[in-house]
This record gives structure tokens, C-alpha cells and sequence, in this order.
């Protein structure tokens, strides 16, 4: 890309000599909606599992018992309407995947699950507060563009979908999801991970029960699961699956943006989350990572051309 | 969040001056959050936000005792006041235990507490000193 050409765009009075700084070409471009598109549908579904988890997990935002709030401000979520705010978020989740009033979907769904997450700060889990992130982000993006509902029903009257829209909501959700690999990975080089006690903890806890519990007795049956189970509680054996598990998010926080590298990571990505659901029952989480993969398709490459430059 | 509008509806992230703070303060905070829980040590603080999933394993015993007005002792299940008794340990660390210890002291004291932990496979750590009542103390923690 020539300076002349760079020189078109939007950045071009902020750097006069040379287009664009780097910073900018890799936020303020534009790119194909349909990688943005496709991931809101992905990320719907697995907001579907989380209702069902949130009707079990997030009972401290309900009265009674000992409370430790956010703010002063944020009451507890009323018993008889508890179940509401859970079932309430599915019409929005369904018009989300489809792609219809799909901005007004994330904002209804982050002021819903947000009253759930922020009742109470012993509600904090991990999981829902990545779904905010996303729904937040999701909502000041142009997701309902591409891949859905609401670009084919103008298209059929007769209004050119967008080509080109602007990916920074898309390069905000991609850089979280490797902040989440990386910190993930930073936070479990200890002695209690890397020793293989938490993951024989959650893998001897976990893989008897849930879908995978389902499975096993299932396949083997009740005494060979049974020992399986018994050689997970030993931390030891589970020392080189610790090191190679921390070593792999910290890889996948980086090896997602490189093309030489990205079909590696997706690989090894999809084991890694595959084995997390099945074994420790871990599913919307999981599979929202996965998709987030369809967002580095077009990764730093479309990034180069300026706002408002043509998309292919 | 204004900012462009070519052929979509609603405004959305795009290049702009609102836009260009939203990126850089949301980066900020999404850094400075998972870097303040790595810094800190497990026992002082859950480490919400900070994306420590399963990253360490920590086992807590503990043993609350209210004394009557009599002088007798009433065990405490800390578990059985909660709305989820699994998550104790969410409130098991030490920038929680005060809030805790004042909302037991307000259905009357003294109280007592022996709440140790550990990140296994590291010795257990005291967080109270079982000699000093919860509800007189300075910090609501008995820190030892």
C-alpha cells in the first residue's frame, strides 16, 4: 500500500507524511462484516447454555442470605423475578442469532444478565462477565450487517447490503479473547497448577459427572471410569497436561493474529476448549472462544486498509 | 458512540475521537484488572476480573463460634448463610472477611473465628486470630 493511497484516508490529516499510523489502520478499518456476523450468530447459541447455567449459578442475586454487593444502588434481583430475567433473555438471544434488531438484543441482554452479575460480588464468575464484554462490545458494533436476517430483508428490498463497515468493535473483541488466553496463562504459573493439583482437582471432580459422567459409564462403564478417576487424584500424572496446558493458552494469546500460525492454534485451540467442555462441563465458555476464531479469518490483513477503502 | 455512518443505521464504533477514548480506556481497564489480581497473593483476594480461571487450588478450614450472653459457645456453619454454600470460599479471603465478620457481629457478639487457608499444595495460612472477637476488633478480620 502506497502512501499516496493512505493518504485518502480518514487519518490521513493526523499523519500527513505517511497515512495512517499502524495504531489506527489496525482499529479504524473497515472490513467485511460477515466474520462479525457469523460469530453473533455462534455467540447467541452459546448464550442459550448460559441461561441454563444462570438459573442454577446465580442465586445470590436473589434476597435473603449473607450479601456482598457492588453498589448501594443495585437491589437484589426480586424471587418472582428471577426465573423471568433468565427465560426473558431468550426471545432476544433468538433475534440476536438471526441477526434481527440485533444491537437492541445485546443491550437488552446486557441489561439483564447485568443486573444478574453485578447483585452481588459473589456472583463473580469468569464465564458471564467475558459474555458481557462481548454483548457490550457486540452492542456498539455493526454485527446485524452481515450473516443475518436483517441484511437479506433489504436485500430484498432492494438496498445494497453493506461491503465495508468498521471492525474496531470486532478488533476490540478479538484482542480480548487473547487477553483472556494471556492472562489465563500468566495467572497458572504457579506451583498449585503447573503441580497438577487444580487440574486433578477439577478433572477427578468433573469427569464423572455432567455429560461426560453421562458418556463415560456410558462407553466403559461404572468401575473402569471409576479408575480412571482414581488416577487423577494424583497430582503428579497430571504435571505434564498442567505445563502444556498454561504453555497453550499463552501460545494461543499470540498464535491467533499470525497466518503461519493461526491454523496451528485453531487446532489446538478446539482440542483444548473440546476437552474442557466435555471434562470439566465447562460448555458456553468453551464454545464462545471457539467462535471467536471466525473473527481472526480476515485478521490483521484487512486491517491495512484504511477506513472507508473497499472491502473484498 | 457516534461516530460513523456509512450505510448502517446506528452509529457504531468507528473512527472518532469518542471512539478512539472508548479503545484506549477500555484496553487500559482490561489490562489494569487482570494485572492488579496477578500481582496480589490468592489468599488476599479472589482475583475477580482478572481471568484467573482454574488457575490455583485453595482449601480453607474454618471454625466460627458465637458466645452467648450465658458464656456459651454456638458453632457458626458459614456455608449454611450463604444462598449457594459452595462459594464460601469466594468470601474466605482477606478483603472480604471484614464485610462478613460485621454483617455476623450484627446479629450479635463476640465472635470468634479460626478461617485457615492454603494454595495447595503450600501450608495453610492463618486469616483470623481465633483469640480476638470478630466484633471488637479495629479491622472486623482479627488479622493475625
Amino acid at each position: 500500500m502506497t502512501a499516496t493511497r493512505r493518504g485518502r484516508g480518514p487519518d490521513a490529516q493526523a499523519r500527513p507524511h505517511g497515512g495512517p499510523s499502524r495504531w489506527s489502520r489496525f482499529w479504524f478499518s473497515a472490513g467485511s462484516p460477515t466474520p462479525l456476523g457469523v460469530f453473533r450468530a455462534l455467540f447467541a447459541l452459546c448464550l442459550v447454555f448460559e441461561v441454563e447455567t444462570g438459573l442454577e449459578m446465580n442465586v445470590f442475586a436473589l434476597p435473603g442470605g449473607y450479601h456482598l454487593p457492588y453498589a448501594s444502588f443495585v437491589p437484589a434481583v426480586p424471587e418472582a423475578a428471577y426465573r423471568a430475567l433468565h427465560l426473558g433473555q431468550l426471545p432476544f438471544i433468538a433475534l440476536l442469532a438471526v441477526g434481527l434488531l440485533a444491537r437492541t438484543s445485546c443491550g437488552m441482554l446486557l441489561a439483564m444478565q447485568g443486573w444478574l452479575f453485578f447483585a452481588d460480588r459473589l456472583e463473580f464468575r469468569n464465564h458471564p462477565w467475558f459474555f458481557l464484554l462481548v454483548l457490550l462490545l457486540l452492542a456498539l458494533s455493526p454485527c446485524g450487517e452481515g450473516f443475518s436476517l436483517r441484511s437479506r430483508l433489504r436485500s430484498w428490498r432492494g438496498i445494497s447490503p453493506a461491503r465495508a463497515v468498521p471492525l474496531t468493535a470486532q478488533r476490540l473483541i478479538q484482542v480480548q479473547v487473547s487477553l483472556v488466553y494471556l492472562f489465563a496463562g500468566l495467572h497458572k504459573l504457579n506451583a498449585s497448577f503447573l503441580g497438577g493439583h487444580v487440574l486433578s482437582h477439577h478433572l477427578a471432580t468433573g469427569l464423572g459427572s455432567g455429560l461426560s459422567g453421562r458418556f463415560l459409564r456410558g462407553a466403559v462403564g461404572e468401575p473402569t471410569l471409576a479408575s480412571w478417576i482414581e488416577v487423577l487424584r494424583e497430582p503428579d500424572r497430571l504435571m505434564a497436561a498442567s505445563i502444556a496446558s498454561a504453555g497453550l493458552e499463552l501460545f494461543l494469546a499470540f498464535a491467533l493474529w499470525w497466518r503461519p500460525s493461526r491454523p496451528l492454534a485453531i487446532a489446538a485451540g478446539l482440542a483444548f476448549h473440546l476437552a474442557i467442555g466435555l471434562a470439566m462441563n465447562v460448555f458456553a465458555f468453551s464454545l464462545a472462544m471457539l467462535a471467536s476464531y471466525v473473527l481472526f479469518r480476515n485478521g490483521p490483513r484487512v486491517a491495512d486498509r484504511p477506513f472507508g477503502g473497499r472491502a473484498t | 458512540m457516534p461516530q460513523t455512518r456509512q450505510g448502517f443505521a446506528a452509529p457504531v464504533l468507528g473512527p472518532g475521537r469518542v471512539s478512539r477514548i472508548f479503545v484506549v480506556g477500555y484496553l487500559l481497564v482490561q489490562i489494569a484488572l487482570p494485572l492488579r489480581s496477578l500481582l496480589r497473593d490468592p489468599l488476599d483476594s479472589p482475583g475477580d476480573f482478572g481471568w484467573t480461571m482454574y488457575s490455583d487450588l485453595v482449601r480453607c478450614s474454618m471454625a466460627y463460634v458465637r458466645v452467648g450472653t450465658d458464656g456459651s459457645d454456638m458453632g457458626i456453619d458459614p456455608r449454611g448463610l450463604l444462598n449457594r454454600p459452595s462459594r464460601i470460599a469466594r468470601v474466605l479471603r482477606r478483603d472480604r472477611l471484614p464485610h462478613f465478620h460485621a454483617w455476623l457481629c450484627e446479629s450479635g457478639g463476640p465472635v470468634y473465628a479460626d478461617v485457615r487457608c492454603a494454595v495447595v499444595p503450600a501450608e495453610p495460612r492463618r486469616l483470623t486470630d481465633p483469640d480476638v472477637d470478630l466484633c471488637t476488633a479495629p479491622d472486623r478480620g482479627g488479622r493475625p
